[in-house]
């Protein structure tokens, strides 16, 4: 047993015990329970175990149950119009082996069936094979609805009931059987001395199958009376049944006979008819086979008892036909039946081997057939008193003679017609024709033997059944899908039932075959028109011109502007040096000088000598050398000029020292000393609130000077005690944000003290609107500013006469860079323009 | 004898120079010098608002000033105190009221200033650019006035962004305004030249006096 199973789909190794696949969730255990460990192959001679395979109809592909529904109904449709074709231009049909049967559905006289008619040894009336094919058809969908036939009122309401539509039929069937009537008329001279006078049989209830209840009393009486006088044992008949009194008459005078012991004709996976397997029971008994198998096979095959009995009976009646009853051959002169002996090629095998197995004893001849001419029922015929009993030959004789092989024919070929039909391969269809091997092998066998085929239990080794032709006919994979390649290998493929042929339907069951992990193949080719395509390759190309990367020239752009930045800052530094350190006064002072400055110089003109002024301070150490440069002018000037007592102060935490590098440096020629000519008050902290509270009172705002001394009692803050107390504000500024608050927070505060605004040349620009307002008295902004005061100052020596050259020169510089620069910028754009144009 | 002043000229020669070398790119000789100047800077500044404000302002008279100085002193200083609770994030929220009050009092200062030190100012100045008796001549007044008004109209035009949509869908200014904003637009880049040219002359002027720094330290200048 194996302890690991394969899952069929993804071939991943699970153990034996679950139930999915731990990969890929598929089901490993079969769905149905009863049918676990039933799905082994049956061997030939096995006996079959009956199986319910309906209930695989839920779990049947889709396609399947369609093909099936859609084969059930064109089958209906088929036959209501054969239906309508035979009740206007009835057709003689051939006898066949099923089609007595259904034949008796639709005669009132002949109730009783042949198999019932074997038993007595008249031989049954040929049936019509229309019926018969619908219940073919039964045969092979397995309890699923047969086709719509003449029959079809009367099995509908049987089958209601749980009957079989087929063994129902033949219970409320009231037609008469035209071929067992034609049967009776010409078997009549043949039997005319033996036959006795049939008696109209009344309508008798029908045998069933599943129920005990249905089987008539006077079948059960029937086999009670011969099983009585039978010595090996048969199956009891219930002794509660009442017997007739004509039956028991009869019963009487029936001989009592050898028991022959019929084996049982296995079946294959595919359920057959009761009524089917009773006739391959009865083939085979001619052979000689021990009495004891025949309890066995009913027991193991659930076999109704009135079939059983009449089995039994079968046999009882076999032996003296056989033995003393010479029984000749009366073939049926009938066009129908000649025709059909010519295609005897084309019979099934199993109605061969039948036929084959009726012939082995030669002496037996079928009576029945000359007793069915008499219009009596078989059963009757044959148990007429002082008629020999036909034998069991005689009844299979009679069936399956080589002279009227066109029944099994006829009936297989319209049932499968049909069918075949739906594949619009008739041809096809007959030629796949293939028949369960049980009964192939018993055709090839002869007769086997119990001792050679012991009926064996289910779940043994038999042959796998194979796909009924109508089904494989129906299949859309086998047309589209190729073959496996190693199917055998794989082991998916069920074996029976109506899965038959497909691969990985059913999940593995542990020990059997082990599945392929091969999934099937399935196109993945889009279908897609030219037009499609060619819209999906234009919104791929869109989608990739949107997603593509663009080149990036940054490498290069970095590149240049660091070589240009390099050789711009070489070109200043050698030209600016060269002027600087060449001490080169190239260029002259400028003669104009600004309106803002004209108007700073005449305030430092104003200003009282010795007055106090206020300094403010608020620059940064990155922009000494500019500030100093231009305050210096100014300073030196007011310095000069004035003599004022300064007061610094400064907003700029580095403001104070600034102030004093300033004093030292830049005014070191005035040589100030502070504390006596100028104060240091310090930082001013708060930014423009600390300006405001300044404005608002110097004295509490900075009480103490830098050096932490009282600097409001010290000499240059003498007559100090308000901001307007100063003769002037002078604010040293690198910042408009600082200039614009000591203007904004000193504008009230200052009365009539003017303020002059000393400022870097990039803040001077924004000073120009205060000039012109006002507010400020007067600006100096920058080197270009300080260069008109120290024009102004009379050749005074300062820090613009040396640096104006290099200051012009720088500016120059510049100029022409920016020049240069802008049209190099326009032929590359123009270039570039023209090389669009030219694109 | 090595001079003090000799000292300051070679560091100061030195860290020109490595400043300078950001002329060739960023070095690390740049971020020293640049480190060196935040980090003296910085102490320069802790001392300087020490001994120039908190000790003055704060801890002196709490020490030596009289009670009601120490008195009111004691608001700021509870308000100081607050305002180092900023440094911890668990403690920020008690810093909000001095912080509270540095804005509140701040934007006042500074508002109250630009109306009543700017904004007033100027739109008054605006008005008398046109005032005949002011300036020498008419001709200068309507030119210097008319050039200064229409050098503020357009420039407010120009910050003017309120636009509609048009029935393409896109975002326009009204025509009128449009053309206006055009002219301010121009008004705009001559200023921005100007503080271009401010900018660059500043600069040019530091380089300048640097190079003059090299030369005397050198000897070459004067």
């Amino acid at each position: 047993m194996a302890e690991t199973i394969k899952c069929p789909v993804c071939g991943e190794v699970n153990p034996a015990d679950v139930e999915f696949c731990q990969n890929c969730q598929s089901r490993l255990q079969p769905l149905t329970g009863p049918l676990k460990g039933e799905d082994a192959p049956l061997t030939p001679g096995q006996v079959p175990t009956k199986k319910t395979t309906s209930e695989l109809e839920p779990i049947l592909p889709q396609w399947l149950r369609e093909a099936r529904q859609q084969a059930r109904q064109s089958a209906e449709e088929e036959e209501t119009k054969k239906e309508e074709e035979q009740k206007t231009t009835p057709i003689p049909r051939a006898p066949d082996l099923l089609a007595g049967l259904a034949s008796q559905n639709e005669t009132e006289d002949e109730e009783t069936p042949d198999w019932l008619t074997n038993i007595t040894g008249i031989p049954s009336k040929r049936k019509k094979i229309e019926p018969e094919d619908a219940q073919v058809k039964f045969v092979e969908l397995r309890h699923e609805e047969p086709a719509e036939t003449s029959s079809d009122q009367a099995t509908k309401e049987p089958e209601q009931s749980g009957l079989p539509a087929w063994m129902a039929g033949q219970e409320a069937a009231p037609e008469k059987d035209e071929l067992a009537e034609w049967f009776a008329q010409a078997s009549g001279s043949a039997a005319d001395g033996s036959a006795a006078p049939v008696q109209p049989a009344p309508s008798q209830p029908e045998p069933s199958q599943s129920l005990d209840s249905n089987v008539a009393d006077w079948l059960k009486d029937l086999d009670e009376h011969t099983a009585s006088a039978l010595a090996p044992a048969q199956t009891a008949p219930s002794s509660d049944i009442e017997t007739p009194d004509w039956l028991k008459n009869l019963d009487s005078s029936a001989p009592p006979v050898e028991q022959k012991d019929v084996e049982p004709a296995p079946s294959s996976n595919v359920e057959i008819p009761d009524w089917l397997k009773d006739l391959d029971k009865s083939a085979p008994v001619i052979e000689k086979a021990p009495a004891q198998s025949q309890p066995e096979i009913s027991s193991k095959v659930e076999t109704p008892d009135w079939l059983k009995n009449l089995d039994a009976n079968a046999t009882t009646i076999e032996q003296p036909s056989a033995q003393n009853v010479p029984v000749e051959r009366h073939p049926v002169e009938t066009p129908l039946i000649r025709e059909t002996a010519e295609t005897k090629s084309e019979i099934p095998d199993r109605l061969q081997a039948a036929d084959a197995s009726s012939e082995t004893p030669p002496e037996a001849k079928p009576e029945s057939e000359e007793a069915a001419s008499t219009g009596l029922p078989d059963w009757l015929a044959s148990l007429k008193p002082g008629e020999s009993q036909p034998s069991e030959s005689n009844q299979s004789e009679s069936v399956f003679t080589s002279e009227e092989p066109a029944a099994p024919e006829s009936s297989d070929a319209s049932a499968f017609t049909r069918e075949s039909l739906l594949s619009s391969d008739a041809g096809d269809v007959f030629g796949a024709m293939e028949l369960p091997d049980w009964l192939t092998s018993a055709a090839a066998t002869g007769q086997p033997s119990a001792g050679e085929n012991p009926p064996s239990a289910a779940g043994e080794e038999i042959a796998p059944a194979e796909l009924p032709s109508w089904v494989r006919a129906m299949r859309p994979v086998e047309a589209a899908m190729p073959e496996p390649s190693a199917p055998a290998s794989e082991g998916a493929v069920e074996s029976s039932g109506p899965l038959a042929g497909l691969q990985g339907v059913l999940p593995a069951i542990p020990g059997a075959v082990v599945p392929s992990s091969k999934p099937k193949s399935h196109s993945i080719k889009l279908n897609a028109t030219a037009e499609q395509q060619a819209q999906a390759a234009l919104l791929e190309k869109i989608l990739g011109a949107e997603t593509a990367p663009i080149p990036m020239k940054a490498s290069s752009v970095v590149t240049s502007q660091r070589v240009l930045r390099w050789a711009l800052s070489a070109i200043l530094l050698i030209v600016l040096g060269g002027v600087v350190f060449g001490r080169t006064q190239i260029f002259p002072l400028p003669s104009q000088v600004p309106n803002e400055t004209s108007a700073a110089m005449r305030a430092v003109s104003a200003i009282p000598d010795g007055a106090p002024v206020l300094a403010v301070f608020d620059y940064q150490p990155s922009t000494v050398g500019e500030m100093e440069a231009t305050g210096s002018s100014l300073m030196n000037q007011l310095l000069l000029l004035k003599h004022p007592r300064l007061a610094i102060v400064s907003t700029s935490p580095t403001g104070a020292a600034l102030a004093e590098r300033f004093m030292s440096d830049a005014l070191a020629a005035r040589n100030y000393q502070r504390g006596t000519q100028y104060v240091d008050l310090g930082y001013l902290p708060g930014g423009l609130t600390g300006v405001y509270a300044f404005a608002q009172n110097p004295m509490a705002a900075m009480p103490l000077g830098a050096d932490r001394s009282a600097v409001w009692q010290s000499a240059p803050l003498q007559g100090v005690t308000h901001l307007s107390d100063f003769a002037a504000v002078i604010v040293l500024t690198d910042s408009v944000d600082s200039g614009r608050t000591w203007i904004e927070q000193t504008a009230l505060e200052r009365g009539a003290s003017p303020m002059i605004i000393v400022s870097s040349a990039q803040a001077g620009p924004m000073f120009l609107p205060y000039v012109d307002s006002g507010q400020i008295v007067g600006l100096v902004s920058g080197l270009s500013g300080a260069a008109g005061v120290e024009q102004a100052n009379g050749g005074l020596p300062g820090f613009v006469r040396r640096y104006w050259d290099a200051y012009s020169v720088g500016s120059l510089i510049a100029v022409a860079l920016i020049v240069l620069g802008g049209l190099w910028n326009l032929i590359l754009g123009l270039q570039a323009r023209r090389a669009q144009g030219t694109r | 004898m090595i001079s003090l002043d000799l000292i300051s000229g070679i560091l100061a020669f030195f860290f020109s120079l490595m400043i300078l070398s950001y002329l060739i790119g960023d070095n690390p000789l740049f971020r020293i010098a640049v480190y060196i100047f935040v980090g003296v800077s910085a102490g320069y500044v802790a001392a300087v608002a020490f001994w120039q404000a908190i000790w003055p302002d704060l801890i002196q008279p709490l020490i030596y000033g009289t009670t009601l100085q120490r008195a009111l002193l004691a608001i700021p200083l509870v308000l100081s105190v607050l305002l180092l609770m900023k440094i911890s994030p668990q403690l920020t929220r008690l810093g909000t009221p001095s912080m509270a009050i540095l804005v509140g009092i701040g934007s006042a200062v500074a508002i109250g200033g630009a109306v009543t030190g700017t904004l007033f100012p100027q739109i008054s100045a605006t008005i008398n650019a046109f005032d005949l008796s002011k300036v020498a001549s008419p001709i200068d007044a309507i030119v210097n006035g008319g050039l200064i008004l229409v050098g503020v109209v357009t420039t407010l035009a120009y910050f003017h962004f309120s636009a509609g949509t048009t029935a393409e869908g896109s975002v326009k200014r009204f025509g009128l305004i449009e053309i206006i904003a055009f002219v301010g637009g121009i008004f705009v880049a001559i200023t921005l030249g100007v503080l271009f040219a401010g900018v660059y002359s500043a600069a040019l002027t530091a380089l300048i006096e640097r190079l003059h720094f090299f030369g005397t330290f050198f000897g070459l200048g004067n």
